[in-house]
């Protein structure tokens, strides 16, 4: 019987520890945001993992950075092949230092951020885009194309605004035939979300101003 | 008529005013508002440009909203009339939806709005053209 979960509740490095000193032969799939990962336990040791687009221990040390995500383990799953050697002890070690390091660079920034975001009911997905409206984080590797010329939007927005105010926009909610998406400027760069179409924008822009914020 | 309509939307808290504009950014009504056509204008006209991106997206908009921190504006497009909205602030938000839809579904049977909003229906992506954008502005649009 798979053990399936959330690792809100079950930190990956437990699952990790459990299944190496219980000396399972395993396979740990993590999907979170329609990104998967997979980490292989065999006879005790963490041989293989796949976060795309990484493989091997640095899947590992990405997939550490996750702190929420829909689990499954499934036992007596070999992995398809062998891309790590080190230690599991070792490993682990290695991964948490990495984090800690990384706890200040952009990346993690957004992935707390995106962390946050998409516990708000409603949201779908986020994008955060640099100050040329390319898509430079996501919380889904497909669908940027997607996206409305956000610069353009907010431009417009600006430009609207004179006879009343002379501050940038900070929200903008299109609703559209079967979504919304708020765009907001955060710094130089851009945070547009998507959500359902019928979450209110009033009721949902405090809870992001709170999300944003917080970083 | 429809100045009872748009009278109804400034009744409520914070509403400076609000006006309903063709698809080409003509200024059909406006009520409460102490700035010029020429402004609301162009107000519409930007609202109208955003629509035209959702639209070549094939997802128009229906209902833009634009939160600044002294300034909170809505736009609501329906059978080719833009309803736009100013208030202070947001408040009372889901009053002011109702009200601006109930509203809107009012001004667009009165005769005379429908017969101009439909003369003045066009393509959306005519507001793009080059010709009708500052140079920054089709840059920007060109990038993407």
């Amino acid at each position: 019987m798979a053990l399936i979960g959330n690792l809100r509740d079950i930190k990956l490095p437990s699952l990790i520890q459990l299944n190496c000193m219980e000396h399972n032969t395993a396979k740990l799939t993590i999907e979170r945001a329609g990104r998967f990962g997979f980490v292989y336990f065999e006879n005790g040791q963490v041989t293989h993992a796949e976060y795309d687009p990484y493989i091997g221990e640095e899947a590992v040390y990405k997939l550490l950075g996750l702190v929420d995500g829909r689990f499954k383990v499934e036992s007596d799953v070999r992995p398809p092949v062998r891309t790590i050697h080190t230690n599991w002890s070792n490993l682990l070690l290695e991964g948490m230092h990495k984090l800690d390091h990384a706890q200040g660079d952009g990346e993690n920034i957004y992935n707390k951020m995106f962390e946050r975001l998409l516990t708000i009911r409603g949201v779908n997905m986020v994008w955060v885009l640099d100050a040329g409206g390319e898509t430079i984080f996501s919380t889904d590797q497909q669908g940027a194309s997607q996206l409305l010329n956000v610069v353009f939007i907010i431009m417009q927005a600006n430009r609207m605004a004179a006879p009343y105010s002379r501050q940038p926009v900070r929200f903008v909610s299109i609703l559209t035939g079967d979504k919304r998406l708020i765009i907001t400027p955060y710094q130089r760069e851009y945070i547009v979300i998507e959500l359902d179409k019928k979450t209110k924008s009033d009721t949902v822009i405090p809870l992001i101003k709170q999300a944003i914020g917080k970083i | 008529m429809i100045e009872r309509w748009l009278h109804e939307i400034q009744n409520l808290p914070s509403v400076k005013g609000s006006f309903i504009a063709t698809m080409r950014g003509a200024v059909m009504e406006s009520h409460g508002l102490d700035i010029g056509t020429e402004d609301m204008q162009n107000i519409a006209i930007r609202i109208l440009r955003i629509h035209a991106l959702t639209f070549q997206a094939d997802n128009p908009l229906t209902e833009i909203e634009f939160f600044w921190s002294d300034l909170f504006i809505v736009g609501k497009i329906s059978q080719n009339v833009l309803l736009v909205t100013i208030c202070d602030n947001p408040q009372v938000v889901s009053l002011l939806r109702i009200t601006i839809n109930v509203s809107l579904s009012h001004i667009v049977q009165e005769k005379k709005i429908y017969k101009k909003a439909k003369s003045h229906a066009i393509n959306p992506s005519h507001l793009l053209r080059k010709a009708q954008l500052e140079a920054d502005e089709i840059k920007i649009l060109a990038g993407k």
